[in-house]
This record gives structure tokens, C-alpha cells and sequence, in this order.
């Protein structure tokens, strides 16, 4: 190929083989043991859903080798399926991490292999966690390249773009060459895969899974020389070609100047996403004047048809519902101040001291207020009033308050499965990670 | 080619074309 986008997959390569680990910043590490924790939290929280229990039965009716550990199961898989299983459970609630780059989500499917591969081949958590970097920002690079046109032709980008995120994960953790990388990234981009038609099936989880698999695959047959197009990225007929996108010489040219990892988001509530930004303007407003809820008056919470259209629900009789209901998520937060997974039961949204709250707040669509933003207004008895404004899309927290976030998730989701005492004791591995000799002892702790 | 990534820049990989009707699909479904 000539012109511009030539070469593109060979300079990702060489971005994923020979990036030197020293001058990857140390706050990048720490941002990726934070999606760790992150991730396993949500994998834990999805590990009995009925599609997982399905792929369990399907890979027991497989067979295979006893090399990497399903989470939460207290059994071990060969690499593959086990990337697969994990994978697909991670993604089972739509609880866990987002990029604007990657265009959907990218740790399920980075994760999975790489932790199975780790475990199997005896790697430490620091060359875990540099897989993880290095494989973020390919398959955000691949994805800013492939633009939103990518994802509104009908492409689920969480599987393309997890495919070669996950080859360029576990061709990093093995140490492919820079030409067998190539090839693992050709491998990957040929099987990738994932359309949005299946969105509300167990297919979209399986989609992380399957993604996941598939470059771990990618990456050992390219270990073994297993050849594919040299140009799969920017070739004729190739990724971009056939998947809609182009090679952006602006977005080649920042590869090695900056860390994606530190625009994930993580989800902090376990609702509808339309959800978030009314409940922390809510929040926000208590804390600001530190007010108790006996002295309001009314709630009005100001939100986007869009925003109304999918959690507009006035009367959620169950904890699902629930989920989906701007009302009864701004009423629990004021209340409870615990918005994870626990506070969406059936007995929760129905109970009478919620319901009561619920009583004093009017959800109003409002054409001023765009997207996933919200405006919250509280009147008081005593005729005062207070109001605040979030946009849960600019919120992407710092550091230092999203490893605080994100423990309490994972305090959250964990606790029912392992014990607070486990969970406790897990955060503090996780937190150490880069200094852990085998990963093997990490997957032990979570059998 | 060895790429060396800086320290000293925070650059971040934009999400590109995202036209706002679609954007707000996305965030909502992604």
C-alpha cells in the first residue's frame, strides 16, 4: 500500500513489541491495577449469570487442559476457554469499564487472556499489568482510526476492537517479535467479529469473551510463525476497508505520547447510565448544603428525552426496574448513599421510606438538558432552594478518588461471593500487583 | 523502530466523527 496509512500495522507492532517498559510512567501502572480491581469486581458480580453457566457446560462438553483459573468457580479450564468464560462473565452485567477511544469497552476483553496467559505461563504482575497498557492503546488507536462510523455501521467495537487489543496484549506479555506481532495482529483482525443486532442477548457479553479468546489465540499461533497479511489494518480489503475507518496520520502520530488508561471510565452505580448524572447532582447538593432529607420539600430533576427514554420509569416494582428508574436511583442514593449492586433489590425499591422520597421527586424532560446531563433542584420547607449540575460524561474522577471509588465496587460486588475479609485482603494484592514474581499466585486467590 | 512515550504530555486518544445524536447512542449502549 502507498500513500497515507502505509505501513500502520507495522508501526503498531512496533509499538506493542518495542515500547521500553522503564519509560512507561508509574501512574499508568497504577491506573491499570485499578481497572484490575475494576474488572474483577464485575467479574465476580457476573459469574453466575445463566450465559456463563451455559459456556461452563459448553467447554466441560470440550474437554481440555487444567492451566487457568474461571473466576469464582473454584476450577481451572485450558487458556482458551477460560479466557472465554471470564471474559463473557465480566461483561454480563454492562457494570464494567468504558473508553471513548476503544469505542465501547475495553478491559473484558484485554483482561481475560491476559490473566489466563499469565497464570500459565508463570508471568509477574508487572509484565501483566504492561501487556494490559500496551494492549489499551492499540485498541484505542485502532479505534480512534476506525471512528464512531466503525460502531454506527453495526459493528460491536467491544469485540472488533477486542480482538486486536488482546492479540497486542498477549503478543506483549509473550514477547512476540516485532514481525511476529504483525502476524498476531493479522490473526486477530481477520476473526474479528460482533454485531450490535444481538445487543439484549446473551451474545454481548459473549462478545468480550469470544474477543478475548480469539487474540489470545491470535498470539500463540503467531509464537508459532503462523503467518497473516502484513497490511491487515490498512490494507485493500483489509480492517478499515471492509469494518469502515481509516489510518488518521494525526492519531498514528501520538502513539507513545500518552497512557489512554487514564480516561476509562469506570461505572460507580449499578443503573442505567442515564441514571448517574441525576443522582450525583442530587448528591452533590446534600453534601454542598449539607442538608437532611426530613427539610426537603421537592426534588426536580431536569433530564433529556434520551435520558427519560431509558430510565424514565416512575413505579419500578422490582430491583431491575429499579435500575432503570431516574426516581427511585436519585431517591436510594439520597437515602442509603449506596448505589451498587445491593441496592437494586426487589425489597429495596419497595421499600416504604424510599417510596416516601420518591413521593417528593418529579422527573421533567427538559430540551435545555442534552445527552446523559441532568439538573437537580431541591426546595426546602423553609422556602430556600439549591441546585446542581452533572454531566456524568466529563466526570472522569482523578486517580486518587477512583481507586477509592473503585474498591468500594469492588467491596460491593465481592463481598456476597468472598467475604469481606477476603475481599479486603484481595484489594491489598491487587495494589501490589507489580510486585508480585507469578501471577499464578494471584490466580490462586481467586478460585 | 522503538517508540519511547513521553512523560511529560497527558495526550489523549480522542474519539473521532462523533456526531452528537450518535454519540449519545453509543454512551448509552456501548
Amino acid at each position: 500500500m502507498s500513500g497515507n496509512g502505509a505501513g500502520f500495522t507495522a508501526k503498531l507492532a512496533s509499538f506493542i513489541s518495542q515500547t521500553d517498559t522503564d519509560i512507561i510512567p508509574q501512574w499508568a501502572y497504577e491506573h491499570a491495577k485499578v481497572a484490575f480491581m475494576d474488572w474483577l469486581a464485575v467479574t465476580f458480580a457476573g459469574k453466575d449469570d445463566p450465559l456463563v453457566v451455559k459456556l461452563m457446560d459448553y467447554t466441560d462438553m470440550m474437554g481440555g487442559n487444567e492451566q487457568a483459573t474461571i473466576i469464582g468457580y473454584h476450577r481451572k479450564k485450558d487458556v482458551s476457554s477460560a479466557a472465554l468464560i471470564n471474559g463473557s462473565a465480566s461483561h454480563a452485567l454492562d457494570y464494567d469499564d468504558t473508553l471513548v477511544s476503544f469505542l465501547g469497552h475495553p478491559s473484558v476483553t484485554i483482561f481475560p487472556a491476559l490473566l489466563a496467559l499469565s497464570e500459565w505461563r508463570g508471568k509477574s504482575g508487572h509484565e501483566f499489568l504492561t501487556a494490559y497498557l500496551i494492549g489499551l492503546q492499540a485498541g484505542g488507536t485502532v479505534g480512534a482510526c476506525a471512528s464512531l462510523d466503525h460502531y454506527m455501521a453495526g459493528w460491536h467495537a467491544t469485540s472488533t476492537l477486542g480482538h486486536l487489543a488482546s492479540a497486542a496484549a498477549c503478543s506483549r506479555l509473550l514477547g512476540l517479535s516485532e514481525r511476529q506481532t504483525v502476524y498476531a495482529l493479522g490473526i486477530g483482525g481477520t476473526q474479528a467479529s460482533g454485531l450490535k443486532r444481538v445487543f439484549g442477548t446473551m451474545c454481548k457479553p459473549f462478545h468480550a469473551g469470544r474477543a478475548s479468546q480469539s487474540g489470545l489465540m491470535a498470539a500463540l499461533l503467531a509464537e508459532k510463525d503462523f503467518t497473516s497479511a502484513e497490511d491487515i489494518l490498512e490494507g485493500p480489503q483489509g480492517f478499515f476497508e471492509a469494518l469502515r475507518g481509516k489510518v488518521n496520520e494525526d492519531i498514528v502520530a501520538m502513539m507513545g505520547l500518552g497512557w489512554d488508561v487514564q480516561n476509562l471510565s469506570q461505572k460507580y452505580h449499578a443503573s442505567c447510565h442515564a441514571t448517574h448524572s441525576p443522582l450525583e447532582a442530587a448528591l452533590a447538593v446534600i453534601k454542598s448544603e449539607n442538608i437532611t432529607l426530613d427539610h426537603i420539600k421537592t426534588i426536580t430533576v431536569h433530564a433529556s428525552t434520551l435520558s427519560l427514554q431509558a430510565a424514565g420509569k416512575t413505579e419500578p416494582a422490582t430491583g431491575l426496574e429499579g435500575k432503570f428508574s431516574i426516581s427511585y436511583c436519585v431517591a436510594n442514593a439520597l437515602l442509603r448513599g449506596v448505589t451498587g449492586m445491593q441496592a437494586f433489590t426487589d425489597e429495596k425499591v419497595n421499600d416504604p421510606v424510599v417510596r416516601e422520597i420518591m413521593k417528593k421527586i418529579k422527573v421533567i424532560n427538559d430540551p435545555e438538558i442534552k445527552a446523559l446531563e441532568s439538573l437537580v433542584e431541591m426546595e426546602m420547607e423553609d422556602g430556600k432552594s439549591f441546585s446542581s449540575f452533572s454531566d456524568i460524561l466529563q466526570q472522569i474522577p482523578p486517580l486518587e478518588v477512583k481507586k477509592e471509588r473503585v474498591a468500594s465496587k469492588f467491596l460491593d460486588l465481592c463481598g456476597p461471593v468472598l467475604g469481606k475479609r477476603k475481599s479486603i485482603a484481595l484489594i491489598k494484592r491487587i495494589e501490589a500487583l507489580d510486585a508480585l514474581q507469578d501471577m499464578g499466585d494471584m490466580a490462586e486467590s481467586l478460585l | 523502530m522503538i517508540i519511547r512515550a513521553r512523560q511529560d504530555t497527558e495526550a489523549s486518544l480522542p474519539m473521532t466523527n462523533p456526531g452528537q445524536e450518535e454519540f449519545q447512542e453509543w454512551k448509552i449502549v456501548c
